[in-house]
């Protein structure tokens, strides 16, 4: 066989090699970037390919047909789970939530779900958030305070973005001329962080919560859900 | 000594093949507390079998959605005055409920939004004739964004 001949084909070979070789390594750190949807599913939080300034309290999926047993969560980076409890169905059995470990890393993270109903009807689906703690310094800091005041202005969340310690009492007051909500995310589920819903704020009113445990806190007003947002960062 | 490279080539060539065509296979992930079936398949059944005679569908919930009355699935044997539906988040206007038999719309006067924001209610015709009726309801809140959500009862007297 001509010497070239055989240099040539084990070159080839070897370029084979390598590209299988990479395209396992990669399928195996970094899942296919694919959101899939399930039957019934209405909102989750996070939203899919939101990217937040600390971790979430929980990853909180919302459907419109009642949950059953069987239905999980998995929130996974580089091949990690970093949920820190089982997964649970509401009272309400339209949203299930999995907490996650409050030192989660910076990162990409892959929401892969099971959603189960009535008769053992499951089906899978996935999406996309990721965390990255730099963006922490676009938020207002009042770590230093015991009790801080967001102000409900001009359709406004006043200031938006807040920094603020564990066990901080927060107190949102209605200074505008309309009536205002405090809903945790989403709308109009509100299930993110159930002790974060107000019913109508009319003028002059106050709603007050006190943040025990660090994470993120994404909420809006229900009366204008598309423009006025919100979010604390607790530490 | 020609051969001997050739062979080791050959050999990495064919490893790196075997472990390439394994990545096509399942994988799965480490430290996975409750594991997820690898079935995509989805087979969602959308009849929820009460008696031989009524094949209601699968109900749709709005969010905060709490009860109705009649509640899903149950068959009456006689007309309820009025279909109710509770939630436990303020309600908007525009909110509607509409009771439908073969495409006939048998409730009767304007959707009523409660004093505390919380219930739907809406009449229903009293001489409504026996069969399966779907209760198909929107649920609006106080940005004017809506959500809709239907269920089923029947009347068999």
């Amino acid at each position: 066989m001509n010497r070239k001949t055989v240099l040539l084909g084990a070159t080839g070979f070897l370029l084979i090699g390598l590209t299988a070789f990479y395209l396992w390594y990669e399928r195996k750190i970094e899942p296919k970037r694919e959101t899939v949807t399930t039957p019934h599913f209405e909102t989750s939080t996070p939203e899919d390919g939101v990217v937040l300034a600390g971790v979430p309290l929980n990853v909180t999926l919302d459907f419109n047909l009642d949950l059953v047993s069987g239905s999980s969560i998995l929130i996974m980076q580089e091949g990690i789970d970093y949920g820190s409890s089982s997964t649970e169905i509401d009272e309400n059995k339209l949203s299930m939530r999995r907490r996650l470990v409050s030192n989660a890393p910076n990162g990409n993270y892959t929401i892969k779900y099971r959603a189960c109903w009535i008769n053992n009807n499951c089906a899978n689906g996935q999406y996309f958030f990721s965390i990255d703690r730099s963006l922490a310094d676009s938020f207002t800091d009042y770590r230093s305070q015991d009790e801080v005041v967001i102000d409900m202005r001009t359709l406004a969340f006043l200031p938006e973005k807040m920094r603020i310690a564990r066990g901080t009492k927060v107190t949102w007051k209605n200074s505008d001329t309309v009536n205002h909500y405090v809903n945790t995310d989403a709308h109009p589920s509100h299930t993110y962080h159930l002790n974060q819903n107000s019913r109508e704020l009319p003028p002059g009113a106050e709603y007050t919560v006190v943040f025990d445990e660090r994470g993120i806190y994404p909420y809006h007003c229900s009366a204008h859900a598309s423009t006025m947002i919100g979010s604390l960062l607790v530490e | 000594m020609q051969k001997l490279i050739l062979s080791v080539i050959t050999v990495f060539v064919v490893i790196a093949t075997v472990i390439a065509f394994s990545s096509s296979q399942n994988i799965k992930d480490t430290n996975q507390p409750t594991p997820i079936p690898d079935d995509d398949s989805v087979t969602v059944d959308t009849t929820i079998k009460e008696t031989p005679e009524v094949v209601f569908a699968t109900p749709k919930k709005a969010a905060h959605f709490v009860k109705s009355s009649p509640e899903h699935g149950t068959t009456v044997i006689a007309a309820p005055q009025q279909v109710q539906i509770s939630f436990n988040f303020d309600l908007g206007v525009n909110s509607n409920i509409a009771v439908t038999r073969d495409g006939k719309d048998y409730s009767t006067g304007n959707t009523i939004v409660s004093s505390d924001r919380l219930v739907l209610s809406k009449g229903l015709q009293s001489d409504v004739p026996n069969g399966l009726y779907t209760v198909s309801y929107t649920a609006c809140w106080p940005d004017g964004s809506c959500h809709d959500g239907s269920f089923q009862f029947a009347v068999n007297r």
